[in-house]
């Protein structure tokens, strides 16, 4: 005779068999999640210890007064208040704004047109690739050098070229009209291929049979491509988009190694001038507030980026 | 997340933080002196100089280790400041003589007059006009090495074509610019072929002519940490510089491939040229015969002036060797190291015996200067220096370049280094 709290084995059996199967499960799901944990631990330290803490210290370093030595003294929003009477200051986010608006359209646009090429079944085409790509690869330093080359005024390849084309000379790096966008032309294209890379990767996810239908439906070349390839893209445009801005408003090697800023402040950009405050006028508190400002500028931008891609949806 | 995963995380993290925190406070070896040497270039000849000066250190503290970082100047600032971020400061930093009163401000270097050093017996030993950038509030925070000068040269030549006369250099501004206007020469298609006047400067690197010039009007750049130079020498002093670039005699931010002076290249009749000129015939040398054409004269029109740079060596405020450091710093001062520094510097000793050495008076570029750096005009400003050093260049390149006045561009700069500071 069994009391009410006893089973029988087979009563036992039956009755524990789920709940076996759920702490197994459950088991399993633990594991599963002390090994994501542990997957993840170098990633998160990383991001805590070169993101997150430093992200931090920034944004407390821009309401103080620190230069270099101690802690500074909490002055609240001087610093940002500062920022708004600074010449140099202002410059440097116009020239980072134009900077970024005249690369970032041009190079994107440049790399659809060079990746639809380069997609097509050309002679060739591995080492095309390579050779657009090959100044991704290459050294800012390197890069540069090269570039300040062919700026030169005197010798340069650039001033050659121009006076066989019958145009007149120009001081390319030496004048402040053209400094910037003889940068720009750097820029784009020394970011080309990388986004290149990026649009190939997005053309070979294009649905070869939503090409077929459209082309057995009657759709010409033009509208296979803004009615299936360019859709299709959304998610790179929206990738490169982001990571353009992001890299065109850190331009700062290429600024260093040939203009130093100048000529008269001409190509003065925001990370350049941060670097200047940080660590040549040593005015630590004032360059965070100024880091402060590009990452809610950059923020600006992403999110705007952000809402074309929400109506390219809705649409 | 579960509470065991959770509390791993927390610890790995706390053991990763408590590492990196335990690295960047490690003062390092206590019987090691930490030396920052801004613009020795890494290379044989930056390495020779420098293992002669530890040999000479070694003499009196054979066991003190020298670690030594070669720094260029435009990173000698970034590299001091994240030093002192991590807790690791230098005994001895080694740099340019505006330096001084910036870091002595900050508190990155400390006085040198309980380490054996007093300005009493720098005035013995060097010329005047090095003193007063060494000094911080009346008290002796660095002493000066070697002296980097820029003195101007033009071509005997070049003066004859032009009709000018090779015996008499400008006497004034006014002479300057007619000068180097007569000496511009231009090809069939207006292109220059020889400038009438050479900068030697890169574009926005104008800031240490604009101080000539400006001495030259009887101007000075900082009273204490008051800018000056925005008054009515200063105006002048940018108003010919401007006019010399407008009106063609010279082409702005212009620079040969192998960034040597345009004079002594035979690139320009007349301009800012090198204390040292090598008259040989071999490779890098212009030759004797170039060499005799040369005459070197000082910037003049209010006063004689002489733009010069140069280097010093200062002590860490938090160093916890003062004596080692302080005989690094008397090997720096000894003159065959000067020597040896203002080879590599391209400059001269700045110690006043050194004046009929052989390697002065064996060049007639650095006898030159060296007999002018009494007329020695010094590139300094207390605290605000980094500030003129750091906007300078491009407020300068504004007025330059005709995009606003000298008077606006000079009272923009000022106005900079005030509110700075």
């Amino acid at each position: 005779m069994t009391t009410g709290s006893e089973l029988s084995p087979v009563s036992v059996v039956n009755a524990s068999s789920p709940a076996r199967r759920r702490r197994r499960r459950g088991g399993v799901e633990r594991a599963r999640a002390r090994a994501g944990w542990f997957l993840l631990a170098p990633a998160f330290l990383h991001s805590i210890v070169f993101i997150a803490i430093p992200a931090v210290t920034v944004v407390v370093l821009s309401f103080t007064d620190t230069k270099v030595i101690g802690g500074g003294s909490w002055i609240g929003l001087s610093n940002y208040t500062e920022l708004l009477d600074d010449p140099l200051f202002k410059k440097a986010v116009g020239h980072t704004v134009l900077y970024t608006i005249a690369v970032v359209p041009v190079a994107m646009a440049i790399a659809i047109l060079v990746a639809i090429g380069l997609n097509q079944n050309i002679r060739g085409r591995a080492l095309f690739r390579t050779l657009f790509y090959i100044p991704v690869v290459t050294s800012t330093v390197a890069v540069a050098s090269v570039w300040l080359w062919i700026y030169n005024p005197s010798s340069g390849l650039g001033n050659e070229v121009l006076s066989f084309l019958g145009l007149s000379r120009s001081g390319w790096l030496t004048d402040p009209d053209s400094a910037l966008p003889a940068l720009m032309a750097i820029g784009i294209w020394q970011g080309l291929g990388a986004k290149m890379v990026l649009y190939l990767a997005a053309l070979s996810n294009v649905s070869p049979e939503l090409v077929e239908a459209a082309r057995l439906d009657g759709a010409n070349r033009w509208q296979v491509f803004w009615n299936v390839t360019w859709p299709a893209l959304a998610p790179a445009h929206f990738f490169v988009l982001v990571t353009s801005i992001a890299s065109s408003f850190q331009v700062f090697d290429l600024v260093f190694v040939t203009t130093n800023g100048g000529p008269a402040n001409a190509t003065n950009v925001l990370a350049f001038d941060i670097f200047l405050n940080a660590f040549q006028r040593l005015d630590t508190g004032y360059a965070a507030a100024e880091t402060v400002v590009m990452l809610l500028i950059v923020g600006a931008f992403v999110y705007i980026g952000r809402l074309t891609q929400r109506d390219r949806k809705e649409v | 997340m579960s509470g065991r995963a959770l509390a791993a995380v927390l610890a790995t993290l706390a053991a990763v933080t408590t590492t990196l925190t335990g690295c960047s406070a490690d003062r390092g070896d206590s019987d090691t002196l930490r030396v920052l040497l801004a613009n020795f270039p890494a290379n044989n000849q930056g390495q020779a100089v420098y293992d002669d000066i530890v040999d000479i250190f070694h003499e009196s503290y054979p066991d003190v280790k020298v670690e030594a970082d070669f720094v260029p100047y435009d990173n000698l600032n970034a590299k001091i400041a994240t030093s002192l971020a991590a807790g690791t400061t230098y005994d001895v930093i080694s740099a340019g003589v505006g330096w001084i009163q910036p870091l002595a401000g900050l508190g990155a270097i400390g006085s040198l007059e309980d380490d054996g050093f007093s300005t009493e017996q720098l005035e013995e030993t060097v010329y005047p006009s090095f003193i007063p950038p060494m000094l911080q509030d009346g008290e002796l925070y660095g002493v000066p090495i070697v002296a980097n000068p820029r003195v101007l040269a033009y071509s005997r030549s070049a003066f004859e074509a032009a009709g000018l006369d090779p015996d008499s250099p400008p006497r004034d501004f006014d002479e300057l610019v007619a000068d180097a206007q007569a000496l511009t020469e231009h090809d069939a298609d207006g292109n220059i072929t020889q400038a009438g006047f050479d900068f030697w400067a890169k574009p926005s690197g104008y800031r240490q002519q604009f101080v000539a010039f400006l001495g030259a009007a009887g101007g000075t750049l900082f009273d204490d940490t008051e800018p000056r130079f925005d008054g009515p020498e200063g105006e002048r002093a940018l108003s010919t510089m401007r006019d010399l670039i407008a009106d063609g005699s010279s082409q702005y931010g212009y620079q040969n491939t192998a960034q040597t002076a345009l004079v002594t290249a035979g690139q320009a009749g007349m301009g800012f040229a090198s204390p040292y000129v090598d008259c040989s015939e071999g490779e890098g040398g212009i030759g004797a015969d170039k060499c005799d054409d040369l005459v070197y004269f000082s910037l003049e029109d209010e006063q004689s002036a002489m733009f010069t740079g140069g280097r010093i060596a200062a002590m860490g405020a938090q160093s916890e060797l003062p004596d080692a450091a302080a005989a690094f710093i008397r090997a720096m001062q000894d003159p065959a190291t000067q020597e040896a520094i203002s080879v590599m510097d391209v400059g001269v000793p700045v110690d006043k015996a050194a004046a009929d050495s052989d390697f002065v008076r064996g060049n007639p570029a650095s006898t030159y200067a060296v007999d002018h750096l009494d007329s020695a005009i010094m590139e300094y400003g207390g605290t605000n220096f980094l500030e003129f050093r750091s906007a300078g260049g491009w407020a300068l390149d504004e007025a330059l370049l005709g995009q606003t006045s000298p008077e606006d561009a000079l009272s923009a700069l000022a106005d900079l280094s005030r509110t700075r500071t």
